[in-house]
């Protein structure tokens, strides 16, 4: 669990956050986004107890930043936008370095490396010099030297900059499997497209403020978002899901309604049996998140308007 | 074992390199026994020992965290779960772990052409001598490299160089205090001198090994405190304030020499040696600490605010010292008040002196944050330290002709009421000078709405 409570961050000439706050639950994954500049780096590097802020709190898994750094910096997985590599040093000297670093005992390390190795499909590669990988291969590496200790939190800043396709989708992957695993994730990026599969929200940072003043929900645990498409339009869609025991219409449109549901995969299949046996012909029920995009533009647009309305004399 | 200890030596001990390291040194060795048999043999290990494990492993040490900044790898070593105890000595000893292999022989041989030449007492002695140098020239790189790094100015290699010279200038330092404790040649014995320190009669030649240890110990402890900044560990200033403690205690004590007891009687002079003391640590102190806008902006605050916990909490080591030094200047004034005949001058002038002397100071102090809150000053200690070169060196005799001689030398007890009001006055000047632009540039630079705006 991630609290950030007012957080204000100062450079010499410029307040670089101006007082913001917002929530990650555990086990999700939060995208940091915003314009180059915006703050995103600074931000992320609060949160990692790398920098302290100059007002107000940041907490990791309760644990406030000022008061207890080291303890966090243990807790935590963390890669920089840069790697952060050793490069005279093999991988398995880089990850034995990384988990030793992270106070597991020497009788685990062995088998800490061969995990992280697996993880990040580098356990081929264990004796070869980090100078010696490419780009993508030393980016795994960095991610394998952030999760060698299994942190309960792990922050990425750009991390799949420069990464081919198939090494970005690798990465995507990985990332939920983390997150599976119980690791809470904040992964900070200005490609939208990075963070669309696997992000539960957003966090948009526009000038040092949050964008909207709070995250942006693009899943929910506890409740599915679900849209029914039709062959042809029909008004009496709405109102016979919204009669239904857990629905809670989100949008409306000729051909499609997006609501939320709160039952299991069989209230699941009762439904669409009964909207099927209601006579509507149903081309799609599936699962519908919100596009990142959109979501983030939508998000921008309201915030520019706002600033506009501000600055007006 | 110490993980940055291990990495060190991953990086510094490949087999290759320890195998040419181990040659080398056996082969100078084996010329120096050639030429001179065993005078031969340990001057060389001497002379290994000062070039290998001093200056080169201070440029090791004084390389290591810079290196780190450098290559973009600190930032990890900063998220990692090492304590800031382990990672200072992983650090002073992993990256010097070279150095020490070459050492270690040469220091072998040391021990032993000492034992044969004087004995066991002598060779032990020698032994901490030589280990004591070469520790003191490596904490003191590294403390040195630390300061810069927080201050995240220092890459270049000529600061480096800087930085080991620092080491090899402390190296020395120990070196001249061990002519104090050996009576010329180690095979001539300790020195029976005694030395009188707060009115005691020690024996110099503990007293100097003592400093040695104590000194070295301090420079530890230093490196040990700025490495916990570094590690995102806040620090109180009570070490610094103990730090203050010992050293006013360590040179006020001195004030029984016979040196100045030929002044006069020497009464007040332990609280003249104490404001001395702590006058020079907050010079030097505001040299060195990074003059953190941010910082300085946030004492302002917590001052208004009345978050007096807080601000002492986050005050710098230049703060509490020119604090400590005033008070020690005001007791000082006190002692002269109450025993007029006890200070050299035997009147009120030297009051005058001594008030002179903290304006002088406050003056100097104020000089640092004037160039540090100028816009655009990035190197502003450097012309700090220029401008006072030029204050204390240049002007006065640019002056003197026309009689402004005063107006740089006010800690004159001729000048009488004079002094004191010129220092105080040109006190005020600069502190007024750095109010007015450090409220500009430090205070309302800041383009922003106050805290807590939430844009919705």
């Amino acid at each position: 669990m991630i609290e950030v409570t007012r957080l204000v961050y100062e450079y010499p000439s410029k307040r670089a956050l101006h007082g913001i706050s917002f929530t990650v639950r555990p086990q999700s994954i939060a995208a940091l986004v915003g314009p180059n500049g915006a703050g995103k780096t600074t931000l992320l590097r609060c949160l990692a107890a790398l920098e302290m802020p100059y007002l107000g709190e940041v907490k990791i898994n309760g644990m406030d930043t000022r008061t207890s750094p080291r303890a966090i910096h243990a807790s935590l997985g963390y890669l920089p936008d840069f790697f952060g590599l050793y490069d005279a040093l093999s991988v398995r000297r880089c990850l034995h370095f990384a988990a030793r670093a992270h106070g597991i005992a020497e009788q685990n390390v062995a088998a800490a490396i061969a995990k992280a190795a697996e993880r990040v499909d580098l356990s081929d590669r264990l004796e070869t010099p980090a100078a010696e990988l490419s780009r993508g291969l030393r980016q795994r590496l960095a991610i394998g030297q952030a999760i060698v200790h299994e942190p309960s939190v792990l922050m990425l800043d750009e991390p799949a900059s420069g990464l081919d396709p198939q090494a970005r989708r690798d990465l995507s992957n990985l990332l939920v499997a983390l997150k599976a695993q119980g690791m809470t994730l904040v992964v900070s990026s200005h490609i939208l497209s990075e963070l669309e599969d696997y992000s539960d929200e957003m966090i948009i940072i526009d000038g040092g403020r949050i964008a909207g003043g709070n995250t942006v929900k693009l899943r929910e645990d506890t409740k599915a978002t679900l849209r029914i498409t039709l062959a042809s339009s029909h008004a009496g869609l709405t109102p016979f899901l919204a009669r239904q025991t857990g629905v809670e219409i989100v949008d409306t449109q000729p051909l499609s309604v997006t609501f939320r549901f709160s039952g299991d995969n069989s209230a699941r299949v009762r439904l669409m049996r009964l909207t099927v046996a209601e006579g509507f012909e149903i081309m799609s029920f599936a699962e519908a998140s919100r596009q990142l995009e959109e979501a983030y533009f939508a998000e921008v647009r309201q915030h520019s308007a706002a600033r506009d309305v501000r600055s007006a004399p | 074992m110490n993980p940055e200890f291990q990495r060190n030596i991953w990086f510094e001990c490949t087999p290759r390199r320890v195998v040419f390291l181990l040659v080398c040194v056996a082969l100078v060795l084996l010329a120096g026994h050639s030429s001179l048999g065993e005078e031969g043999l340990r001057n060389a290990a001497k002379y290994i020992f000062y070039g290998l494990t001093i200056a080169w492993g201070a440029r090791h040490a004084a390389t290591t965290v810079i290196g780190e900044m450098r290559e973009r790898t600190w930032d990890i070593q900063r998220m990692s779960a090492i304590s800031p105890f382990a990672m200072t000595w992983g650090k002073l000893l992993g990256s010097t772990s070279y150095a020490w292999i070459g050492g270690a022989i040469c220091l072998l041989v040391l021990f032993f052409t000492a034992f044969r030449e004087a004995g066991p007492i002598a060779a032990v002695a020698d032994f901490f001598y030589f280990v004591s140098l070469a520790l003191m020239a490596h904490t003191v790189a590294l403390f040195s490299s630390l300061l810069a790094a927080r201050r995240r100015q220092a890459h270049s290699r000529l600061d480096v160089f800087f930085f080991q010279a620092l080491g090899i200038a402390a190296a020395w330092c120990v070196w001249t205090a061990w002519k104090f404790v050996v009576d010329g040649e180690l095979s001539d014995g300790f020195s029976t001198d005694n030395f009188e320190w707060w009115g005691m009669q020690i024996n110099q030649a503990v007293f100097y090994a003592a400093s040695i240890v104590a000194f070295l110990g301090w420079a530890i402890i230093g490196c040990y405190r700025v490495m916990r900044r570094e590690l995102s560990v806040e620090n109180s200033p009570k070490v610094w304030v103990a730090f203050l403690v010992f050293m006013v205690i360590y040179c006020a004590g001195h004030a029984d020499t016979d040196i100045i007891r030929a002044l006069d009687d020497d009464e007040p002079l332990p609280f003249l040696y104490a404001m001395l003391t702590l006058a020079s640590l907050t010079y030097i102190a505001v040299f060195v600490e990074p003059k953190d806008h941010v910082l300085y902006r946030w004492l302002a605050e917590a001052f208004a605010a009345r978050r007096f916990h807080e601000l002492y909490s986050r005050m710098q080591a230049w703060m509490i010292s020119y604090v400590a030094a005033l008070a020690a200047g005001l007791v000082l004034i006190v002692v002269i008040a109450v025993d007029l005949d006890g200070f050299p001058g035997r009147d009120w002038r030297g009051v005058g002196v001594v008030l002179a002397a903290l304006g002088l100071l406050t003056r100097d102090i104020g000089i640092f944050l004037l160039f540090a809150v100028m816009s655009g000053a990035k190197r502003g200690d450097y012309a700090a330290g220029i401008t006072l070169g030029v204050l204390y060196g240049i002007a006065p005799s640019l002056f003197s002709p026309f009689g402004g001689h005063a107006l740089f030398y006010p800690v004159n007890p001729e000048l009488g009421v004079l002094g004191p009001l010129v220092a105080w006055g040109e006190a005020l000047g600069v502190w007024y000078a750095v109010y007015r632009i450090g409220k500009k540039n430090i205070l309302e630079k800041r383009v922003s709405p106050p805290v807590g705006a939430v844009v919705a």
